[in-house]
């Protein structure tokens, strides 16, 4: 695209010596200054809302859907018969994540990516062969645990 | 199949668009459209064709020129350094957490849209994540109804708004949608979302470019350049795609000919490194201007001795003067003139001249040998053979010295014998082999490659007895201690047989012994090293005149000798090949980062996968539910879009359904914008009004609360 190489030389020769007056690209795309009369000048947000952290997120939300499964579970023994079932399961963040696998987990070679039939008894490695089986003799031990690492399996420190 | 191809230098940020105007929309109350995706940021009036749009991603920082504070969005991050350093996006991976951002990237969308009112008085509509925790709402809620102003907010599900957008309202079917950080799969009759039946797989684009980076990371351990996420992300939209059959695929990979085919190079820049070549003549001169200076040294340092020589001569001189002088002085004359001369007595002076003659015969004698070769004057030991009887004190002393130098002037000698009779032994051996090799090439090939193979064999079995010995539990392992045991123990021999005269009879055959190193593992065994020089020897021997013998047969080579599947997999450069060094090789990668997708597991996430998931999702609906259903599987977001996915998937759902049931899968017609078309189409429906929580709404009952709708989360 001509006009953003154009551009861009013009921003970096304005960097010299003649005319440094002249705003760099980052200043030309900045929006820092521009007016914003739209927002409300009274408005005082809440940092320490705001500044929640993922985990502290997403236990929250584990903990407001137990709260809410036993709430319910008390109505419908309070109410009998005449509720259940009238009121759909409401899903949640949590609710909805997929459950672990139950199918047979597939061996692939940890060095290749080719089906591994071999597992290596000292490193756990899997492979796909002999030739494969040499390398792994040669890897050094960081270099195993960063190959099981990429497969999840954390290996205990000894 | 050499397909090389470049990473892409990334092109400068271009100025955005200018600002669009406002006057058309001033105080209409048309219905503003966010589609707040965790990549991109989509905006525009619901009355737009297409939105504006951007990466969804801000950086406050200091220009360190200029020490002005900025403010940066989207592609103009990447602008500098600095800014990259400080780039903040509002999602982290699947959830909207970063407040601040997501102010600072509306504050941009609205000044774009050129929104001049005291507030943003349009009705909106926004996505959000499909079930989206309350946090995330409420806070959004929070900062659009309190930050801006707005008069209400719809929130909805953005693939289901892009299934709206393709097959219009009360459609049936399966939502397969493909987040940056996530995949979800969504059921939908009659155009309602069913989230109930819902389901999230916590893996997506991000985690799958993630994975490429790691993998070429363990493939490359010392590439010259950083392979960046973006770069990762770059060659996993050019090179990776989904395999209808992942283990038939492996299967017909496993041959290095069909590798050979699958195999892409991604070219990275590299800087050639220019060599300064020089001329023949040139090197002639520094040659010469090197053996030059060594000469001028080496005179300098001659003339330095002979000076010192002459010196020293002319002290001796002196001294001996001095000796001489002294009958002719009274003793307290001479006295005087010693202390003068630095000396305390007689004795000092006798030495410090005797210690000048022996420096200066040395000295002489090096001379003579430098001048006239090696000095081949034998010298004489006359005080040897005279009995200690015939001798005074002096005498003696001076035979005991005599005979130590005899001593080791004769081994010097017979060393030198014994050398020259080694000499002539190799030279009568490699006569012999000469003429053996003269007379039958054949058969002197035969023996001298035998020799080597057992040579190279004895190497290889040590070296694995090596590897055997490091395992506690192997049986080499197991030997060994069992030798140290027995050597340990105190009745190595029965004691009945010692009482009987038996001895112990370690040690009469001297390879007794060699128990001790065959236990001792730590000691470098210098067999080794002689297997290794002999080694050497042959193959040097084989190389000069074996014909069919070449470098490749040599020890090193073939010890150092990949597979052809390692060297199909991962080809190797030469060292001084810069641009082969900075090439990266992607075969088995390009399947099998897509088909994590369907397996996370292989990644280390404990998750069902896609086929898994879709079917758990299926099995709770009634069979002609699922057939309508399975009628029209969409899919949305932008890895749909990953080559063979269709394929895969029908693969997949095919043996999973009954035989009679149609399946049909089709992709969003633009799966980047639909879904923000989708919302734009909506919001100019009579439906939208009702969908949206007011303000009142959002004061009576808070920013967590929403309208169930069709469209929309049920949390």
């Amino acid at each position: 695209m001509p006009p953003k190489g154009f551009q861009r030389k013009k921003a970096a020769a304005s960097d010299g010596a003649s005319t440094p007056q002249l705003p760099s690209l980052a200043e030309q795309l900045s929006y820092l200054e521009a007016p914003r009369p739209f927002k409300n000048p009274n408005y005082a947000k809440k940092t320490s809302r705001r500044s929640k952290n993922l985990k502290a997120v997403l236990t929250q939300e584990r903990e407001r859907e137990k709260a809410e499964r036993e709430r319910r579970r008390l109505e419908r023994i309070e109410g009998g018969m005449d509720v259940d079932g009238e009121e759909e399961e409401i899903p949640t963040y949590t609710s909805i994540e997929a459950p672990p696998s139950l199918l047979p987990p597939r061996h692939y070679c940890d060095i290749t990516g080719l089906e591994a039939p071999y597992t290596d008894p000292a490193t756990k490695l899997r492979y796909h062969d002999k030739s494969i089986y040499e390398l792994i003799k040669g890897l050094s031990a960081s270099a195993v645990k960063e190959y099981l690492a990429a497969r999840g399996v954390n290996s205990i420190v000894k | 199949m050499d397909v090389v191809t470049r990473m892409p230098s990334p092109a400068p940020p271009a100025l955005p668009p200018p600002p669009s105007s406002y006057d058309e929309h001033r105080s209409q109350r048309t219905p503003l459209v966010i589609d707040n995706g965790s990549t991109n940021l989509r905006y525009g009036f619901a009355t737009s064709d297409s939105p504006r749009s951007g990466l969804n991603v801000i950086a406050k920082y200091k220009e360190r020129r200029t020490n002005k504070p900025l403010l940066l969005f989207g592609d103009g991050v990447d602008v500098e350094g600095g800014a990259k350093i400080q780039a903040r996006t509002p999602w982290e991976g699947d959830v909207l957490l970063n407040f601040d951002a997501l102010e600072n990237a509306l504050d941009y969308a609205f000044i774009q849209l050129s929104i001049d009112a005291d507030t943003v008085d349009h009705p909106m509509i926004m996505t959000e994540r499909l079930c989206s925790p309350m946090h995330s709402r409420s806070l959004t809620s929070e900062l659009l109804f309190e930050q801006y102003s707005v008069p209400s907010v719809a929130y909805c599900v953005d693939s289901v708004m892009s299934f709206y957008q393709n097959h219009g309202p009360g459609a049936d079917g399966l939502v397969l949608s493909f987040n940056t950080a996530s995949t979800s799969v969504i059921p939908i009759l009659s155009g309602k979302g069913i989230l109930s039946h819902a389901k999230r797989i916590p893996w997506g684009a991000s985690q799958s470019a993630d994975y490429l980076l790691k993998l070429i990371q363990l493939k490359y351990t010392s590439f010259p350049t950083r392979v960046t996420p973006a770069q990762s992300q770059w060659m996993l939209h050019n090179f990776c795609a989904f395999a209808p059959d992942y283990v038939a695929l492996l299967r017909s990979l496993s041959s290095p000919q069909a590798l050979r085919e699958a195999d892409r190079i991604v070219q990275f820049p590299y800087a050639l490194q220019v060599q300064e070549e020089k001329t023949p003549e040139e090197l002639e001169r520094i040659a010469e201007r090197r053996r030059e200076q060594g000469r001028k040294l080496q005179e300098m340092a001659a003339k330095v001795r002979t000076e010192k020589l002459l010196q020293k001569e002319t002290d001796l001189q002196h001294l001996l003067n001095l000796r001489e002088g002294k009958v002719d002085d009274t003793k307290r004359e001479w006295m005087y003139k010693l202390q003068t001369e630095g000396f305390d007595d007689d004795a000092a002076l006798d030495e410090t001249i005797k210690k000048l003659e022996s420096d200066l015969k040395k000295a002489r004698k090096k001379e003579a040998a430098a001048d006239g070769g090696e000095d081949t004057e034998e010298p004489t030991f006359p005080l040897v053979d005279t009995p200690d009887a015939d001798l005074d004190e002096d005498g003696v002393k001076e035979k005991k010295k005599q005979k130590l130098m005899k001593a080791g002037f004769e081994a010097r000698a017979r060393a030198r014998r014994e050398k020259e009779r080694e000499r002539e032994e190799r030279d009568k051996e490699e006569l012999k082999e000469e003429e053996e090799r003269q007379g039958d090439l054949g058969g002197w090939v035969r023996k001298m490659r035998s020799e080597q193979e057992s040579l190279m064999t004895r190497i290889r079995e040590r070296g694995r007895r090596k590897a055997a010995l490091s395992d506690r539990k192997s049986a080499a392992a197991q030997a060994r201690m069992k030798n140290i045991a027995s050597l340990a123990a105190d009745d190595r021999m029965p004691k009945k047989k010692r009482k009987g005269g038996g001895e112990d009879t370690f040690g009469a055959n001297d390879a007794d012994w060699a128990i001790y190193r065959k236990i001792n593992t730590a000691a470098p065994s210098s067999d080794e090293e002689e297997d290794m020089s002999q080694l050497a020897m042959i193959e040097q021997k084989l190389l000069l005149h074996d014909p069919s013998f070449t470098t490749h047969h040599t020890h090193a080579s073939l010890a150092s000798k990949r597979s052809e599947l390692v060297s199909t997999l991962r080809p190797t450069y030469d060292e001084s090949n810069a641009e082969g060094l900075c090439r990266i090789h992607l075969n088995t990668e390009r399947w099998r980062v897509c088909e994590t997708w369907f397996s996370p597991a292989m990644a280390g996430v404990d998750s069902a996968g896609l086929g898994e998931v879709i079917q758990n999702v299926l099995a709770r609906f009634s069979d002609s539910e699922k057939g309508r259903l399975v009628k029209n599987v969409f899919l949305a977001g932008g890895p749909s879009q990953l080559p063979g996915l269709v394929p895969r998937l029908q693969a997949t759902l095919r043996p999973i359904l009954p035989p009679e049931m149609a399946i049909n899968i089709g992709s969003a017609a633009d799966v980047d914008a639909d879904p923000w078309r989708g919302m734009a189409r909506f919001a100019q429906t009579d439906e939208f009004e009702s969908v949206g929580v007011s303000r009142a709404e959002y004061e009576e009952y808070g920013g967590e609360r929403v309208h169930k709708w069709w469209g929309g989360n049920w949390n």
